[in-house]
């Protein structure tokens, strides 16, 4: 955890909702208030146990990953205990219980994770199944929604899809009860891989 | 004005026990979501942000469509600028046709619904399903939304088992969690089956051709991917020109609508999907002519996110079936008015209360009680003289000496009804209804204007003169509270002028769309207030303060010289507490001990002071000073009261329970005063107090203070 506070402290923002406080903690207490489970691996390899441990727990029929440079660093096929589908993911996400993603960005102030310009994988692998995995680099959280969006515009040009997720799907609509887990997935697992690759895409960092 | 029909149904919609468990405290809850939801951000600056947007899409609407269309044309999508119902409905259905297409599904979109989409479509065949929870509950019931973000909010989960067992064939348990699961299976096969998808949208980008989904469900996401086929139907006010101007209105939406920071789910579309076809409905109906409307453009600012239903106190009672058409609340009126049916919304309009707090809370800064007085206005002018408001307003008010003899005569034939008492408690036949829930003050023997002829003023220290407007209320139902400020005034070293030509402020005429008479009034209270010659001008009741500070400028906007008169007046105008408030010690000085006895009070913001003129502290300021008084805070103290002026005359059905719940929160203060610094709201708590028979004693605060006056013991 130690290894982690350092990189985060040079991305430590002067305060937060009136508490100085990094990062990373700000995204972790805004997604767990809105239901989301947060882990944090110091690495590919790390990540790919959390993972695991997951799976072991949720002992899934079915997992469905959207491969992407960030997700194949974690080699999820060598996780012995079950098959984790990469292909046909058009038939396969439909009936998948665990869906595994990269995502490219993350908000503190939100507790949001962001997919710009998804594969059609990436995109069925985030939305159908029951739980959602999105995996994560820690050096690209940022701390607002607006810093997120400004970051994907470029000279008048937007990306072609552009979606934020934030927790699991949720309705108010029967009688104003909050009930989690409608049309999208019901259960939202993001896992921060706290290794730093160097050069990564977003300009604001002082790293 | 209101039919029997109409009433009926507003009777049934109060009593509806569904109703009132899922809106009862819906308001203060949501107020608290919000609040909380907008910490660390500024409301202020946001809402300025929206306001400027969407004029700029106003401004440049012809040219911001043909960049966007132009935008979604280079990516490989296709734009139909659809005039009407006819020609977006006959779109789509003529792409479902080409196609061979029969399997449809929607996510949530008031623009399909306020064109009869799925009613012409399924005339013609076809039957699209709905997937957001609250629309496929209500598209099975065969209803209409009733909340413009939760629409099936007017039902009971009891209710919506029932709907399921019966329209699914199989038995659901009245559990929530048991119903969204099943929703989500059942739709989850019309997902995978779809063939199109239809959507609207929150925003359209015009600089990228973009244009966003803010959700919580995820079906529009599955509209997004899973269909060959997109169609999104999007409104021309959903325009804005560049990418980053959606920031602000996303960091609003979610904050307005439900109290979050961010939906489940923001989704930004540019282009189709990889392998499938996008068609993007640009919508008038109606929207292009609200832009060159120099007053009702800006309803262009409205994002949708329903804060103005949700703290409405009208809406918490009778909900959005009766106060909507298809959208619903304050700003439905408006739209109603210019998208689907003028007759509507005539009837919806009546229902604003003006109590302000819709302006308050709107992101957009759309001031919507004023638009609704504009739609009053509008209407105004076409309907006959003989209706009895017409009449008055325009023969019995705007002639001054006719209108008070008018009220001298009524003050001598209510005898009978008020057996020599102050208070009003019966009355026959059809009138009996006005004291069915309160009790009416008398209209006084002796008005203030001919008591002021012959009061003997005692003035230490002489400072100067203020003038007094009184308005109607305290001129001739409670004159004694005129006393009262009479007194406190000199105290504080002032004579206090009663400029005898002054009349109704106008408040009750503007508000109900004649202009023409309110024009009248304000002209002779600006000449008599002029002829006075003060310094300064007092006024005890907030509405009548509300006038002079405000409306009379914008009712003289086209007069330059009424409305240079206009602004002398505001700038000497000064509302009793506010000036009371930085003189306390003057007040109180060399009063000695006052003896009294040590009692509770608790203070009533009436909508007027507080959201139109900004005044809530200074009261609190003076009733912490006042002698033996302990100051306890009401819950919810600025709490409509119900009163609205002629809204309690036109809707006591409605009335009564707002005013209920004010006096709930009253008793439980454990006051043994109430303290107001409005006599409309006096009346209204104190007939109300009076018809329950409570112990707490209603008074306006200059009552109070005057009876703490050395010369008063």
């Amino acid at each position: 955890m130690s290894a982690l506070r350092k990189i985060h402290q040079v991305n430590n923002v002067s305060s937060y909702q009136g508490q100085p406080v990094g990062l990373f903690e700000a995204f972790k207490e805004n997604a767990e208030k809105i239901g989301s489970e947060v882990y944090v691996a110091k690495d590919a390899a790390e990540a790919a146990k959390i993972i695991e441990k997951i799976l072991k727990e949720i002992k899934p029929r079915r997992v469905v990953a959207a491969s992407s440079p960030l997700v194949n660093r974690l080699n999820l096929e060598n996780i012995s205990l079950l098959h984790i589908t990469s292909k046909n993911l058009e038939i396969e996400s439909k009936c998948a219980d665990v869906g595994i993603f990269g995502a490219k960005l993350a908000i503190a102030e939100t507790g949001s994770i962001g997919q710009v310009n998804p594969t059609m994988d990436e995109r069925r692998v985030s939305s159908l199944t029951d739980t959602s995995i999105a995996i994560v680099d820690a050096d690209d959280l940022m701390q607002t929604f607006r810093e997120a969006m400004e970051s994907v515009y470029n000279n008048s040009n937007a990306p072609d899809y552009l979606s934020f997720i934030t927790g699991p799907s949720r309705t108010s609509d029967i009688e104003r009860v909050l009930t989690i887990g409608v049309h999208g997935p019901r259960r939202m697992i993001v896992v921060l891989i706290a290794e730093s690759t160097g050069g990564k895409s977003n300009g604001n960092k002082t790293v | 004005m209101a039919t029997k029909q109409f009433k009926r149904v507003i009777e049934e919609k109060i009593n509806d026990p569904v109703m009132r468990k899922n809106l009862g405290n819906f308001a203060d809850a949501y107020l608290t979501a919000r609040n909380t939801a907008f910490e660390g951000k500024n409301f202020s600056e946001i809402r300025e942000k929206i306001k400027n947007i969407r004029t700029e899409t106003v401004t440049n609407l012809e040219e911001l469509a043909e960049r966007f269309t132009k935008e979604v044309e280079q990516k490989g999508a296709k734009v139909f600028r659809a005039a009407g119902p006819e020609e977006a409905n006959s779109y789509i259905l003529n792409l479902a046709q080409s196609r061979g297409i029969s399997k449809i599904i929607k996510s949530k979109s008031m623009a399909t619904e306020e064109i009869g989409l799925n009613h012409y479509l399924e005339k013609n065949g076809l039957n699209p399903v709905e997937t957001d929870l609250g629309e496929w509950i209500i598209q099975l019931a065969g209803q209409r939304p009733s909340h413009m973000v939760m629409p099936a909010i007017h039902m009971s989960r009891g209710q919506v088992a029932e709907l399921f067992t019966a329209k699914l064939g199989k038995d659901i348990p009245a559990d929530i969690q048991v119903m969204v699961k099943t929703a989500r299976e059942k739709l989850r096969q019309d997902f995978e089956a779809a063939e199109m998808g239809i959507s609207g949208a929150n925003i359209a980008v015009a600089e990228t051709g973009t244009f966003f989904l803010v959700a919580n469900e995820g079906n529009e996401r599955h509209v997004t991917t899973l269909p060959e086929i997109h169609v999104a139907v999007i409104g021309y006010d959903k325009l804005v020109s560049g990418f980053k101007d959606a920031i602000p209105i996303i960091e609003a939406l979610p904050r307005s609508a439900t109290g979050q920071k961010i939906t489940s789910y923001v989704t930004a579309v540019t282009g189709p999907r990889p392998g499938g076809e996008l068609h993007i409905i640009l919508l008038d109906n109606g929207r292009l002519e609200m832009a060159k409307d120099p007053v009702f453009s800006q309803t262009f600012q409205c994002i949708r996110c329903a804060s103005c239903l949700n703290v409405c106190p009208v809406y918490q009672m009778v909900g959005g079936h009766v106060y909507g058409h298809i959208y619903c609340g304050g700003i439905g009126v408006i739209l109603t008015h210019f998208l689907n049916s003028p007759e509507e919304a005539d009837k919806l309009q009546e229902l604003c209360i003006s109590c302000g707090r819709c302006k308050e809370v709107c992101p957009g800064k759309v001031p919507v009680t004023d638009l609704i007085v504009e739609v009053r206005d509008r209407l105004f002018e076409k309907r006959p003289l003989r209706t009895p408001y017409k009449f008055t307003f325009e023969k019995v008010m705007t002639n001054r000496k006719i209108f008070h003899s008018a009220l001298r005569a009524a003050s001598v034939m209510q005898k009978p009804f008020t057996g020599g008492e102050q208070m009003i408690r019966y009355l026959p036949l059809f009138f009996s209804d006005l004291v069915k829930h309160k009790n009416l003050p008398a209209i006084a023997e002796q008005p203030l204007r001919n008591q002021v002829k012959n009061l003997k003023q005692n003035i230490k220290n002489y400072k100067g003169s203020v003038a007094l407007f009184s308005g109607c209320s305290i001129d001739f139902m409670f004159p004694n509270i005129g006393i009262d400020v009479i007194k406190v005034m000199n105290r504080l070293g002032y004579e206090v002028k009663f400029p005898q030509g002054q009349s109704c402020c106008g408040t009750p005429a503007r508000y109900m769309g004649d202009v023409k008479t309110a024009k009248k009034l304000a002209k002779d209270n600006i000449t008599a207030l002029e002829q006075s010659g003060a310094e300064y001008i007092i006024c005890a009741c907030a509405s009548c303060t509300g006038a002079l500070v405000h409306d009379y400028e914008e009712l003289f906007a086209d007069e330059p010289d009424w409305l240079e008169r206009a602004k002398g007046i505001k700038d000497k105008m000064n509302e009793f507490t506010s000036f009371v408030s930085g003189r306390m010690s003057e007040l109180f000085a060399k009063a000695g001990n006052v003896k009294t006895q040590p009692f509770k009070v608790t203070y009533h913001d009436s909508c007027h002071l507080k959201w139109n003129l900004g005044i809530s502290d200074q009261p609190r300021e003076i009733l912490a000073q006042v002698k033996g008084a302990k100051f306890v805070e009401m819950a919810y103290p600025d709490r409509c009261c119900g009163c609205g002026g002629t809204f309690s005359l036109k809707f006591p059905e409605i009335s009564a329970p707002i005013m209920e719940k004010k006096l709930a929160t009253i008793e439980e203060s454990g006051a043994d005063l109430l303290a107001t610094a409005c006599p409309g709201c006096l009346m209204q708590i104190k007939g109300g107090l009076d018809k329950k028979g409570s112990r707490v004693q209603a008074y306006h605060i200059a009552e109070i203070l005057a009876g703490q006056l050395p010369e008063a013991n």
